[in-house]
């Protein structure tokens, strides 16, 4: 046993001890006696983000994986990597980089954040659309279910037909079915060249024009288009509200690709702003990095909206409504809104009043983290429940029949 | 008075909910739905039932679960793994006439398809647009898109765009319970992650009736190159030289000589037959870039023992060579009599040891073997050759094609990249898979279906194999 860290000292999480473990088999070991017994089992990864979901109020035990850290296995040619669960994703990185490779969905997160915790609750990242959700970079993974059982599910080559995907079960159940020990990621090629443009637009350009004249403009190397109001734009060597303007919406052109690819793709969507006359500013980094740090890392509440491209003008047009003070930015292409709660402005009331505006148009509310100091039921947090949740329950008694997995975190009843 | 067996009975009731129209019963007409592109095992079916809608489908899956008939949904027939072959007598429901693509939606970059779709008349649909549907089959020109997602399927430009499961958005599916069950496109963070397994799922969980699925735009630039070689391992080889140079191209394909003489034969390309291998790499993006390249596949190539490196001159020519990589398979019936393709995937790297073990254990079986493979992917189709009526060579043919997989499974990869199990593969999955992942999937199966009505027997071993409906079914071969 080992005492509880400062960093999960939120507290949030009703732990009596944490509890260090090594291997798959120790793992399976402490939840096997643990779903006999019945005692409620807390996944910790980094601690960075053990506030998030709903808070929980069973007692239990405390497990961590952090010292389950190793790269198995790393073929730069079979672009594979198979990684222990509690590996950080700055050694990831740092190995990944030096093959010039990366696993796009990993990439520009704070290094500390351990591989397992982010599989098991991942969030919306700018490379979801072009290049696939983290999610769809795992070919294997090995979890612990609930009642001790260890699975090896798919394998480390990269298509693979052979069986029901059960993998993509446990990849973002946040912990509630099984305890993940390790994973096998397709790697690629890091693209050469980067270019990341953000243009300043009206309201009208945005919900009449813009999503029209991007459809028009198929570019195979545009990532995604990262929308966002103009407090969060960031920028080392350029004023971005001085050279924009306030506009109301700003849109960032993430271009990856061969450089030339990417040099011409510029040229495009330069021709495209003249014609439109919105102006163009080119800048170092993705401006939403530092504010996914600032989801993980901070205090405040956040909540994601998802949707589709055409419903993001309603979607932040509701936000601004209800969150006047918040920040929130989107990935046009997957449809994902991230909003954090800086003006510390969410309330039941307010989200019940977004959920319902959203659903009225086919869109998911679901908030990752509750205001500090308050207990939101999970109704809240993730909706009323579905009638399809009806197989996510099934499956959660197959998987965990005690509940004793991070009892209360996420939707299972 | 006459009794009717529960078959017969759910099959009349289904007749009067869907009309006569949409029933087949007579034995000529079923004759055509006894087994899909895997032709080992033919099962007649009780009948073929044509749904229109969802709610046809979820009808027809409320009265076999009401009579506990087995169902078996299918596609085009194209499958190669018996996914589609109705054992013990099921009843057959194709999804044919459910084919409209329901929406277009550049803005969305998506597209609504019913399951009957074919996948190249989407393909067709949206040319001009600048987008495209990625997966794209060797027999694109007749499976469905319903197919497609049920078995995963993959194609030659899976390399760099990713197989079915990445390009599916949305599903509307009916389960074994008969409820039919929306996953809209859009992502749930509080939900389970369905569409990524549905999909692949081969129709053993549910029947995907409609998709959404994912555009993504399209290169107009494209550079085709064909390497020869004298051995089949040095064109592996160049394979992982390519991608361990940091190299994605969009395709990278491997005919063997046996192929390459069958292609010439019905086609007239061009392709020499006195090599062992030919390796087809097509790299798409912008001129320049994927010229440079080009320069360096071409390098890799020759330095790994290419005796011959060409372009293919132009749009034309390129789809040509595409017509005949695709339609290789068919070429293949001025070969023999009768044949069947194989799925194995392996690491790579590993792919020159698998394709002389191919070789070995061929020899060793006195069985004739040609092969093509999406070579980047570790993706090999060894094609066997048999004489039907030669039930020694059929049992050859059968051993050594096991071997392979077997093969495939020792060199750390799996017994199918993209055709799936079906009833083919189904006992090689113990071999593949401890006892508690196989029974995680029997305990998933038990979610959706859990009486077992969706093509029972296919995918997972059966626990009590004595009682099994696909050993009954197999009997009636």
């Amino acid at each position: 046993m080992i005492s509880l860290s400062k960093s999960l000292a939120h507290d949030w999480l009703p732990i009596e001890a944490v509890q260090e473990l090594g291997t798959h088999q120790e793992v399976s070991e402490v939840l096997r006696e643990a779903s006999r017994r019945a005692s409620a089992v807390y996944t910790l990864g980094s601690g960075l983000r053990a506030r998030w979901g709903s808070r929980p109020e069973k007692l239990g035990l405390g497990i961590s994986c952090a010292s389950m850290n190793r790269i198995i296995d790393y073929q730069p040619t079979e672009l594979t990597l198979t990684a222990e669960a509690g590996i950080t994703l700055a050694e990831l990185e740092a190995t990944l980089s030096a093959s010039r490779q990366w696993v796009p969905g990993l990439s520009g997160l704070p290094g500390d954040l351990q591989l397992g915790g982010l599989l098991a609750a991942p969030f919306p990242r700018p490379r979801d659309w072009r290049w696939g959700r983290l999610a769809e970079a795992v070919l294997g993974l090995e979890v612990v279910t609930g009642e001790g059982t260890h699975l090896v599910l798919g394998g480390a080559v990269v298509k693979n037909a052979a069986g029901y995907r059960l993998l993509r079960l446990f990849l973002g159940s946040w912990g509630s079915l099984g305890v993940i020990t390790r994973a096998t990621l397709l790697t690629r090629p890091r693209p050469e060249g980067t270019e990341i443009l953000t243009v300043g637009m009206k309201r009208a350009t945005f919900c009449e024009t813009f999503l029209q004249q991007l459809a028009a403009l198929p570019l195979p190397c545009l990532s995604d288009v990262i929308m966002c109001d103009h407090r969060c734009l960031t920028d080392s060597d350029v004023d971005l509200t001085e050279e924009l303007g306030r506009r109301w919406v700003m849109a960032t052109f993430l271009l990856e690709g061969d450089k030339l690819e990417v040099d011409l793709a510029k040229d495009a969507l330069g021709s495209l702003a003249d014609r439109q006359n919105w102006k163009v500013v080119s800048i170092s980094a993705v401006s939403d990095q530092a504010l996914e740090r600032e989801v993980v890392t901070c205090g405040h509440a956040v909540c994601q909206i998802s949707g589709v491209p055409e419903q993001m003008p309603m979607i932040t047009t509701h936000v601004q409504e209800l969150f006047p003070g918040a920040r929130w930015w989107g990935y046009l292409f997957s449809g994902q809104v991230l909003v954090v709660d800086t003006a510390r402005e969410f309330t039941v009331e307010k989200i019940q009043a977004l959920r319902t505006k959203m659903e009225a148009e086919g869109a998911r509310v679901a908030v990752l983290r509750t205001p500090e100091g308050t207990n939101w039921p999970p109704s809240v947090l993730w909706g009323p429940p579905h009638p399809r949740h009806v197989y996510a329950q099934r499956w959660k008694d197959i998987c965990d029949p005690a509940h004793i997995l991070n009892p209360g975190r996420y939707v299972f009843a | 008075m006459r009794s009717f067996s529960p078959r017969q009975k759910a099959l009349r009731e289904i007749t009067a909910r869907l009309g006569r129209e949409n029933v087949l019963v007579h034995p000529a007409d079923r004759l055509v739905y006894e087994c899909d592109g895997y032709t080992l095992v033919k099962c007649m079916p009780q009948g073929v039932v044509f749904p229109r809608s969802a709610r046809d489908v979820q009808q027809v899956v409320q009265v076999c679960r009401e009579y506990r008939v087995p169902l078996v949904a299918r596609g085009a027939g194209t499958g190669l793994a018996g996914g589609a072959t109705p054992v013990d007598e099921a009843i057959v429901v194709s999804l044919a006439r459910m084919n409209r693509i329901l929406a277009v939606d550049l803005v969305n970059r998506r597209v609504k398809v019913e399951a009957g779709v074919i996948n190249l008349e989407l393909t067709q649909r949206l040319a001009g647009t600048g987008y495209q549907f990625a997966p794209d089959p060797s027999s694109q020109v007749a499976c469905t898109l319903g197919g497609n997602i049920a078995t995963n399927a993959g194609g030659p430009h899976t390399l760099k765009y990713g197989v079915t499961v990445n390009h599916v958005l949305g599903l509307e599916c009916v389960t074994g319970e008969g409820e039919i069950l929306a996953l809209e496109p859009r992502s749930d963070p509080g939900d389970l992650d369905w569409i990524g397994v549905l999909t692949g799922s081969e129709g053993t969980l549910a029947i995907v009736t409609s998709a959404w699925l994912k555009l993504i735009p399209a290169y107009r630039e494209f550079i085709t190159l064909r390497g020869t070689f004298l051995r089949i391992e040095d064109a592996c080889l160049a394979v992982s030289r390519i991608i361990g140079a940091g190299i994605t191209p969009a395709a990278m394909e491997l005919m063997d000589q046996g192929i390459l003489q069958a292609v010439e034969e019905a086609f007239h390309f061009g392709f020499p037959t006195n090599v062992e291998a030919v390796l087809i790499v097509e790299l798409d993006g912008v001129g320049p870039a994927i010229e440079a390249q080009a320069e360096q596949v071409a390098t890799f190539c020759r330095e790994c023992g290419a005796q011959e490196v060409v372009s293919a001159s132009d749009a034309e020519e390129r789809a040509r060579l595409w017509q005949c990589r695709k339609s290789a398979v068919g070429a293949v019936g001025r070969l023999s009599p009768a044949y069947f393709i194989q799925d194995g995937v392996v690491p790579r790297t590993k792919l020159p040891e698998m394709a002389s073990r191919v070789k070995e254990i061929a020899r060793r079986w006195n069985v004739r073997v040609v092969n093509v493979a999406h070579a980047g992917d570790g993706n090999i189709h060894p094609i066997f050759l048999y004489d039907p009526k030669n039930p020694a060579e059929v049992e050859r043919t059968v051993s050594a094609s096991h071997e392979i997989l077997a093969a495939c499974i020792h060199l750390g990869g799996s017994i199918t990249a993209e055709h799936g199990v079906g009833l083919e593969k189904r006992d090689f999955m113990e071999r593949l898979y401890p006892p508690e992942v196989l029974q995680a999937m029997r305990a998933l199966k038990s979610v959706f279906d859990p009486d077992a009505i969706l093509s029972p027997g296919k995918l997972i071993p059966p626990n009590n194999r004595e009682g099994s409906a696909a050993f009954k079914g197999e009997r009636n071969v």
